[in-house]
């Protein structure tokens, strides 16, 4: 056998000798992957940390150390306890209202018919477009003056809104969009999570006669907490990390009232050349991360002994 | 009863189709709105159809966001960087799937550390390094961002463990070189899980907004995602010209949505997972 080894890789040379060996190398095979994770995940994560504690003006380059001036500056400044604020009831919102709609859709769409197949395609649409088109799609259909949604409150009689371009309605416009972007596919994850419920166990559900009120508060619910679970998790990962749809829409305004953490700490650093602060705000965000991320690992332990 | 249950039933209809117009009537209006005239566009009231088809609107569109330039961009740009990943990833998941080595574990919660880490911590210290190395707005700059990926190593990882140990051991026995053990049994065995991330990934760069936005200062490398940053407030004889913009964001759409008409099933299970078939 050896012999045949020996054979084939005299005949494809010593290139072909010298890879065939890297192959084996386990180190080669990780080393792009690993060298590019150290250089552009983990040492920046440590450069964000190390800047949170210094002034630092990147035009001349002059370094202060502030200590924890920075966070003691956040947390004093009236924009940036906005822009928590903003961040938490948008978290809220798309957290509760969302996950709730997200339920109620998925148990409903849970059939096998072309109609229902239909509806949970085209509900699943707006993952797969670019956060962009969706954002733009919204500033048409919210537009003050000519969007449809102020013809339909027009011609309803109903008082029209500022939508996305209102301080009172701005946040409330940005729930709307990622709520509705967000509905379908979780929807089907709700789906994918009944599915997998084994059939016996509602069979045996019947022959005790349980009410289907009761077979959905007592069986469904619980085995489909799994899924929930990671649900709530993403979910709040995800209103975070907001950032494509307040750029677009409304550049964090009017007058802050739609400025989430993401897009404050890209307007502190990029628009206001306050890196300082802008890492501050950065770490604040890494420790919320890294808080849902011990969640989410320990859920994901506890999904593996559910089955 | 049966009175009962067609109550129902009807009601399921009509939320059927409530729920469809919610998610059909953004896209159909977008549609709708891209060829109509300019005055028709913002009518009160709105017409469901347009009365005069105005296709020029595309070529306007096409003209003021340079798509050919943008669109160019996308396509290389979203290839590329699909290729790199999954070059390097498939290497790497390879490598921590079949091998025991010093350090395994460790440099696997390295790299799992790519999916906590948001890229809204680090893109400001990458955006000072890319700037001290003057590599902004280069294509190498964007390539480097996805040399890896924490999950999609994680992922494929998975997919090589589940091939057979016994298969590679019959294929060693058969004198099979590595290259062969890689090429003709491990590759083809996960080719699936393969189409799926290479779909996922092809979806994400073409759509991706935030690294393109935050780590350019001009349009060398910018894609068509932020092309409609120059349509989304264009106006003309004083009026937001929402016809070009809505032909601008149709062309943006479309490549997807065609993918998505044809290979629906497949994204879906992708994204979501097996559950869902």
């Amino acid at each position: 056998m050896r012999m045949n080894e020996r054979y084939e890789l005299r005949k494809h040379g010593k290139v072909y000798t010298f890879f065939n060996k890297l192959l084996k190398n386990p180190y080669f095979l990780i080393a792009p992957a690993v060298i590019f994770d150290l250089w552009l995940t983990i040492y920046p994560m440590c450069f964000a940390v190390y800047m949170s504690f210094f002034k630092w003006d990147p035009i001349s380059g002059r370094k202060k150390f502030l200590g924890l001036g920075n966070f003691r500056y956040l947390f004093q400044s009236a924009d940036f306890r906005r822009v928590l604020s903003n961040t938490i009831i948008f978290m809220l919102a798309i957290l509760f209202v969302g996950l709730f709609l997200k339920i109620l859709m998925g148990v409903f769409l849970n059939k096998r018919t072309p109609a229902h197949n239909i509806v949970q395609t085209v509900s699943f649409t707006p993952h797969i477009i670019a956060s962009v088109s969706i954002a733009v799609i919204f500033m048409w259909l919210m537009d003050p003056n000519n969007g449809v949604f102020n013809m339909a409150l027009r011609a309803l009689h109903l008082p029209t809104s500022y939508w996305y371009k209102g301080s009172e309605s701005a946040l409330f416009s940005i729930i709307i969009v990622s709520i509705w972007a967000g509905l379908g596919s979780g929807a089907l994850r709700v789906i994918a999570g009944l599915r997998s419920i084994p059939e016996y166990i509602y069979e045996a559900a019947k022959l005790d006669k349980a009410s289907s009120f009761k077979t959905f508060f007592q069986i469904t619910i619980p085995l489909l907490s799994p899924t929930l679970l990671y649900m709530v998790v993403t979910t709040t990962a995800s209103a975070f990390t907001s950032f494509d749809t307040v750029k677009m829409m409304t550049n964090g305004g009017p007058d802050n009232a739609t400025n989430l953490i993401a897009f404050y700490i890209y307007q502190q650093g990029l628009g206001f050349n306050q890196y300082g602060r802008a890492m501050a705000a950065a770490v604040i965000l890494l420790i919320i991360s890294g808080a849902l991320a011990v969640i989410n690992f320990t859920i994901l332990d506890k999904r593996v002994h559910y089955q | 009863m049966t009175a009962k249950k067609r109550i129902f039933r009807i009601l399921e209809c009509i939320l059927l189709v409530i729920l469809f117009l919610m998610f059909v009537f953004p896209f159909y209006w977008t549609l709708i709105t891209s060829v109509k005239g300019l005055y028709e566009a913002v009518a009160y009231p709105p017409t469901f159809w347009p009365s005069e088809f105005h296709f020029e609107n595309y070529a306007e569109a096409w003209r003021y966001a340079d798509f050919a330039y943008f669109g160019k961009n996308s396509i290389f740009m979203s290839t590329a960087a699909t290729a790199i990943l999954m070059i390097s990833c498939t290497m790497a998941a390879y490598g921590f799937a079949r091998f025991e080595f010093k350090g395994k574990k460790g440099l696997f919660y390295l790299m799992m550390a790519d999916i906590v880490i948001p890229a809204q911590v680090i893109f400001l210290p990458i955006f000072v390094m890319y700037s001290r190395m003057h590599i902004l707005n280069t294509y190498i700059s964007y390539f480097f961002l996805f040399i890896y990926s924490g999950g999609v190593i994680f992922f494929l990882r998975n997919a090589f463990k589940q091939v057979p140990a016994e298969l590679i051991e019959a294929a060693r026995l058969d004198g099979a070189s590595e290259f062969s053990v890689m090429f003709r049994v491990m590759l083809p065995s996960v080719k699936p899980f393969m189409i799926t991330q290479i779909m996922l990934s092809f979806i994400s760069k073409w759509n991706g907004y935030f690294w393109v936005q935050t780590l350019t200062t001009n349009d060398h490398i910018r894609t068509l995602p932020l092309a409609m940053n120059r349509l989304s407030s264009l106006s003309e004889d004083m009026i937001s010209a929402w016809n070009v913009t809505m032909a601008g964001n149709v062309m943006l759409m479309a490549p997807l949505l065609i993918l998505y008409i044809f290979a629906n099933r497949q994204i879906k299970v992708a994204f979501i997972g097996n559950g869902i078939k």
